[in-house]
């Protein structure tokens, strides 16, 4: 009995000061609100926020790459999720587990990419790609979209594409 | 201005210049780098070393224009 009335005591304070206890946390999380800076997504043309892409995407910032002198783009790539590369960049990358190259040969090896590489928003073809190997020297932010883009960045970004944007120019004398 | 060194003859020289050609309208950015590798580099999918030759050249420049 006493035991039973104990229970109910316990019940009572619990829903007397469950009002307290939710303003507390309530203010806990209004003076604890921090605001994160906006990221623009170079790889979506019409600059949205990362969170209303509806792309998988995966972005490496400048502060992020530890680049030394024995740093590669294909070291870099092996680090995002779902993408693979194999030591020579100029051999073909995958997204998802499809080739940036194609999934079945063709006459003249004239068959169409299935992901695009845009360096600084200019997309280079796969067969620019076996003699062109971009570097990593002031290179401000490397990024995997996987999915379909062929609507909006070409017929040759059906699986995904790989965006790499230098430093752009300042109008400051700088260096 | 950047110089980076490794072992295995490895070094990364790159230099990054600004230069405004109409003030807060038109500026472009040159770059210009040179990396050779006689040949070890990081291969992070099987975590070993490989190796792999590189001696490139890039020069690459930009221009921007404010509308």
């Amino acid at each position: 009995m006493i035991t039973f009335n104990c229970y109910r005591i316990l019940v009572l304070l619990i829903v007397l000061f469950q009002h307290s206890i939710y303003a507390e946390s309530s203010n806990f999380e209004q003076n604890n609100i921090v605001e994160l800076e906006e990221f623009s997504v170079y790889a979506d043309k019409l600059e949205r926020p990362i969170d209303d892409l509806p792309h998988s995407v995966s972005i490496i910032s400048k502060p992020q790459l530890k680049i030394d002198a024995t740093s590669e783009v294909n070291s870099i790539i092996n680090h995002f999720a779902n993408t693979y590369t194999g030591v020579h960049f100029g051999s073909p990358f995958s997204i998802r587990g499809v080739g940036n190259d194609s999934v079945s040969p063709a006459p003249l090896e004239k068959a169409n990419g299935l992901a695009t590489v845009f360096i600084s928003k200019v997309p280079l073809t796969v067969a620019k790609l076996h003699y062109f190997r971009p570097t990593l020297f002031d290179v401000d932010s490397i990024a995997v979209v996987r999915g379909p883009l062929s609507t909006s960045h070409g017929p040759n970004s059906l699986n995904g594409s790989l965006f790499m944007q230098y430093t752009e120019p300042t109008y400051n004398n700088e260096g | 201005m950047s110089a980076k060194y490794a072992s295995f003859d490895t070094y990364e020289l790159g230099l990054v210049q600004n230069i405004p050609l109409l003030v807060n309208k038109l500026s472009t950015r040159l770059t210009i780098e040179r990396k050779y590798s006689k040949g070890s580099v990081d291969y992070v999918t099987l975590n070993r070393d490989d190796w792999y030759r590189n001696d490139v050249n890039h020069y690459r420049s930009q221009i921007v224009m404010a509308t």
